[in-house]
Order: C-alpha cells, then structure tokens, then sequence
C-alpha cells in the first residue's frame, strides 16, 4: 500500500494530459476523413494523418482517464473512508456537471444555431441538422451528456464503490495473482472485448443520459482496475521490463486496426470482423493503457510549477474547450489554409482562452476551490494529506 | 418549531444510523436502479418496457423497505425503547424519521420521474403523457407518504401491513380513473404538455393530501408528552 506522505504526481499529471489530449482530438476531429460526415466543424479539407493519430489516442485516452479516476477514489477510500470519498466526488464531479452542463449546452446550442444561419458553406452534418430543423414538426433533438459524459460514469462508478462496500464484498485475496503482467497485458483485455462487441469501432462516447451497458462495464472494468492497482503498487515495477514489448505490440495492431477503419470498400460487417475490430481496440487499449502508466511514472513523477500548473488547469480546461473550440473552428472554416494550420490555430487560440480564462476566473476564485479543492499554501503545510492527487 | 444545535445534532444522528441500517438494502436498490436505467437506454421495446418496470418495482419497494426497516422492526425488534432512554423528544423522533424516510424515497423518485420526462419529451412517445405520467408517479407518492405517516402513528404492524398493501392495490384503479377522464385522456395521444384544470386540480389534491398527512402526524406527535 502507498505510504500516507507520498505524493504520486505521475497519476495527477497522467490525468491532465489526458484531459488535455482530449481537447487535442476533438480539435483534431474538425480535419478527420471519419468524422466529417458526423463532426459539426468539420472542414473541407480533411487529411488521413489527423484520422491516424487522432483515432491511436481515442483508443486508451479515456481508458487511462478511467484507470486514473479507480486509483485516486480508491486513495480516498483509504484516507477518508467511503462516505468521505462520496462527498469529495459528489463536490468535485456531480456539482461541476450540475452546474456546468446547462450552461454548456446552452452555449453549444447557440453556437450551432449561429453557425447554421451565418456560414455560407456548411459542414455535412449541419446541413443535415439545417434541413431536418426546417421541416415541419421537426421533434427536438435530445440533449445529450456532450463531452461532460464522463462525470456522470465516474460518479457512477464511485457510487458502486460504495455499494461494494455495503454489501461487504470482498476482493478475494487468491484474486491476487490475476495482478500479474502477463495476465493483465493478456487476459484483461478479453474482458472489454465483450463490451466493445456491442458498439461499432471506434467506440463512441456515451453521450446519452441514459446510462449505456458497454460504457458502464468497458469502463467500469478499467475504473475497477485502478482501484485495484492503488493497492499493488509494485505492480507497474513488474510492468516495466514488458513496456517497450507492448507498445511496438499496440502499435503493431494499430496498424492493422486503421486498415480496417479506413478501408475504402469495407468488408460487409460481420459477426467475425466486428470480432476482430473489438479484440484489436481492447488490446490496443490495456497495452497503451499500462505503457502511459509505466511511463508516466518514469518521466512524469515530477511536481514542478508547471506541471502542477497544468494539471490544475486541466479540468477547467476540458469543460469549457468545446464551446471555445467550435467558436473559432466556425471562424476559420472558410478561410482557405493547409489543415495543419486551421489545427494549430484553432487548438493554441482555445487552449489560450481556456488558460487565461482559469487565471483570471477560476484559479483564485470559488470556482477553482469548486473544482480542484484546496490549493497552494494550504495544501502545502499538509493539512489535506495528498494534495492535488486527494483533491480530485 | 425552533431546533436548538444540540437537538439537530441528535436528529442528525438519528437520520445517519437510519440510513446505515438500510444501507444494504439501499445499496441493492441502486444497482436495480443502474440496472433499470440501462435497460431504458437501450432503446429497444423489450429493454425499455423491461426497465421502466424495473424502476416503478423499485420505486414501490424501496419506500416500502424503508418503512418497514426504520419503523416498524424499530418496534419489533424493542429498538424503541433504547432510543426513548436517549435525550430524544417525539418530535425530534418524528422528524428525524420522516427526513431519512423522505430522503431515503425521493432520491430514486426524482430519478424516475426525471427519466420519465426525458423518455417522453425525446422520443416518439407523444409529449401529452408526461401530465398522464406525473398524475401517477404523484399517487405513488401519496401511497408513500400515507404508509409512512401511517408508520408513524400507528404501532400496530397488522394496520400498517393494511394500509400499505390496502394503498398499493389503489394503483392500477387510479390509472384506470385517470385514463377514463377525457380531458387527461385525449391529451396523451398529442405532443401538447397541457396542464387542464383537470389535472391541475388531481396534482393539487395529491400535493394536498401529503401536506396533511404530514401536518396531522406532526400534530400528533407534537401532543404526545413521552413516546408512550
């Protein structure tokens, strides 16, 4: 079991990036060939290279996210018990999607309206939304979890947790051994097979309010796996010899994944290649998944200004990038230039926006103690214990 | 009625060992309640019937177990009289037991009437039965609130076992009243949420009758010198 004053950074900045990774690909998928019948800004100019990258990251981004969310609700759990661990979710995950979703639906809303009545060419997918908003009855469509989704599973699963406990479930201690390497870069991934099965590849975000089975066990099962790793912690030293094996492996069947994606005459979908789709993406996931884990602890166990900066930042970042991001992606759609620097442009004047708008609003205000709990000073002199890593 | 901190605090622990003696149950309950939205989300007819059942059994149970748990085994199982030898009025006994009773209901119900609401408004089912809808879920509350002020009133198990069952058997004929009102009726089948006199006025009653069925038991209690 980790040591009371240790504090694990490699955990909290693995989380910041991979929030950050994630306005990274949804700036990405406005230049992605998949997306561009479905993405609300995409452009007209769409490049396989956005399609490559974008898609490798999609398969253990939230993945990660999900593992990192087990270990930290697990970490609480230990510190404060289980009804301390629900209170700091429920203040730290429930009330900032309370309070942060209408407003961003709202936003979000406006801005396709906008976009819908002053853009002169329009993307696939608004001139869709356009022509079914015109017709007669057109039924409202359905508002949707957007990319806030994940709070709503993450507090879930720190619901179950709970439920564990009441229950007195027990993990059996022979279940131990399954904590191996090879079982867990061979066998675990079998698991979210079943889950990935069920939905068409890549996976979507589970974006309904209504909770989705395969969301809840495909990610539940890495939340789970997080819980569990916070108490073998000596099982990502066993893990690191393997490292390098599974990231050449994951990339290896990426290769083979993307073929399949971007086949121009796809197969007819059959049971045995929806199969083959599940099983590449769990693989691709658990291995990507242990490999940013492994070396996460390697090269991001750090607490510098920066990335403690960072890491701080991200969560306020993440819930107001979509909005930000499709106001200026709607800006630069007409304007003729290479993807490369629509991508650019469009990523760094969001990620400008969304960084001065946390120092100026949020950092020293009630709503960075909303989101990140206690700071600084406080934190520093030791009265929460973890820090950052128990805050979030 | 003016709380002193002191008897809050009490009230507060009263309410906290309620729930941690239901927590198992509860605990039950919020898988089915997962298990049951799922089901909803699955957007196929056998899954959303299947789960829209799931969640009405639970929402009927969970207010149930409660009761059943917090009040009527308190009695049984002579809890009472332990908690009668701590510094506690009926009141504060009262309140306490109908804050985690309410609390313990309210949480599955505002969810299923908000899934409800969400069902109704985001798919082809017409708009106009969200009104139908709520008229029911609003019953289903009543049923609660009566069992639980009966709970609270009246030590005989056998009149509480009554009156719940006696209450729960009254569902399937409100539906039935409800639908046969042509102003609520014809209003199901358009995507209008038309709130006529009707209905307002069934909503009101239902409000009403939990309003007084709190009010007479807390005046009940308020008589009450000892909790014999």
């Amino acid at each position: 079991m980790n040591a009371p004053d240790s504090r694990l950074h490699y955990m909290d900045n693995l989380r910041a990036l991979a929030m950050l990774a994630g306005v990274a690909f949804h700036a990405g998928l406005a230049y992605s060939i998949l997306m561009r019948p479905y993405w609300p800004t995409a452009d007209v100019n769409p490049s396989r290279i956005v399609d490559v990258v974008a898609w490798f990251s999609h398969l253990f981004r939230m993945p990660l996210f999900f593992l990192v969310g087990g270990f930290f609700a697990a970490m609480l759990v230990q510190e404060r018990g289980v009804g301390g661990m629900l209170g700091n979710r429920l203040a730290r995950i429930l009330l900032p999607f309370v309070l942060f979703w209408p407003i961003l639906h709202l936003a979000m809303g406006w801005l396709i309206t906008t976009a819908m009545t002053h853009l002169d060419t329009l993307p696939p997918l608004l001139m869709v939304v356009k022509k079914w908003m015109s017709g007669p009855n057109a039924p409202a469509a359905p508002p949707t979890l957007m990319h806030l989704w994940f709070l709503p599973y993450l507090m879930c699963f720190c619901i179950l947790v709970w439920v564990v406990k009441a229950l007195e479930i027990r993990w059996p201690s022979r279940a131990d051994a399954l904590l191996r390497p090879a079982v867990l870069s061979a066998g675990w991934p079998l698991l979210l097979m079943a889950p990935l099965f069920a939905v068409p590849a890549p996976m979507p975000a589970p974006e309904s309010f209504f909770p989705q089975w395969w969301a809840l066990m495909f990610f539940g099962l890495y939340f789970a796996l997080g819980y569990r790793l916070f108490h073998a912690p000596a099982l990502l030293d066993k893990l690191a010899p393997a490292a390098p094996w599974l990231l050449a492996a994951a990339l290896l069947a990426y290769a083979v994944f993307f073929e399949l994606l971007s086949l121009k005459s796809p197969p007819p979908s059959t049971p045995w290649l929806q199969l083959v789709k599940a099983a590449l993406q769990a693989f691709i996931g658990v291995w990507m998944t242990l490999c940013c884990l492994v070396y996460g602890k390697r090269w991001l166990n750090r607490g510098n200004r920066v990335l403690r900066y960072v890491a701080e930042s991200s969560y306020w970042v993440y819930i107001i990038h979509l909005p930000v991001l499709f106001a200026v992606q709607f800006l630069v759609l007409p304007v003729q230039a290479h993807w490369t620097l629509k991508f650019l442009l469009s990523l760094s004047a969001t990620l400008f926006i969304a960084l001065v708008s946390y120092q100026v609003l949020v950092r020293h205000t009630v709503v960075g103690r909303l989101l990140n709990g206690r700071r600084g000073r406080e934190r520093d002199a030791g009265e929460v214990g973890h820090g950052a890593v128990v805050q979030r | 009625m003016i709380v002193t901190a002191e008897e809050f605090r009490i009230m507060k622990l009263l309410v906290i060992k309620d729930w941690q003696i239901y927590q198992k149950q509860l605990a039950a309950y919020v898988v089915g309640l997962i298990i049951g939205l799922t089901l909803v989300g699955m957007s196929k007819v056998w899954s959303f019937y299947g789960g829209g059942l799931l969640l009405l059994v639970l929402l009927i149970c969970v207010g149930g177990f409660a009761i059943q748990s917090s009040l009527l085994n308190e009695r049984k199982e002579q809890t009472l009289p332990f908690v009668m030898s701590m510094p506690v009025t009926p009141m504060m006994h009262y309140w306490s037991k109908l804050i985690s009773n309410v609390t313990i209901y309210l949480a599955p119900f505002t969810l299923v009437v908000a899934g409800t609401a969400f069902v109704v408004l985001y798919t082809p089912i017409p708009d106009g039965v969200l009104v139908w809808a709520i008229l029911i879920y609003g019953f289903l509350a009543v049923n609660f609130f009566l069992s639980l002020c009966t709970a609270l009133v009246v030590e005989s198990e056998g009149w509480n076992i009554f009156a719940q069952i006696g209450l729960s058997t009254l569902i399937s004929p409100f539906m039935l009243a409800i639908g046969s009102i042509d102003a609520i009726h014809s209003q199901t089948r358009t995507n209008n949420v038309a709130w006529g006199s009707a209905a307002v006025a069934i909503l009101a009653l239902e409000i009403a009758v939990i309003v007084l069925a709190i009010v007479i038991t807390g005046a009940i209690h308020r008589r009450k010198v000892s909790f014999l």
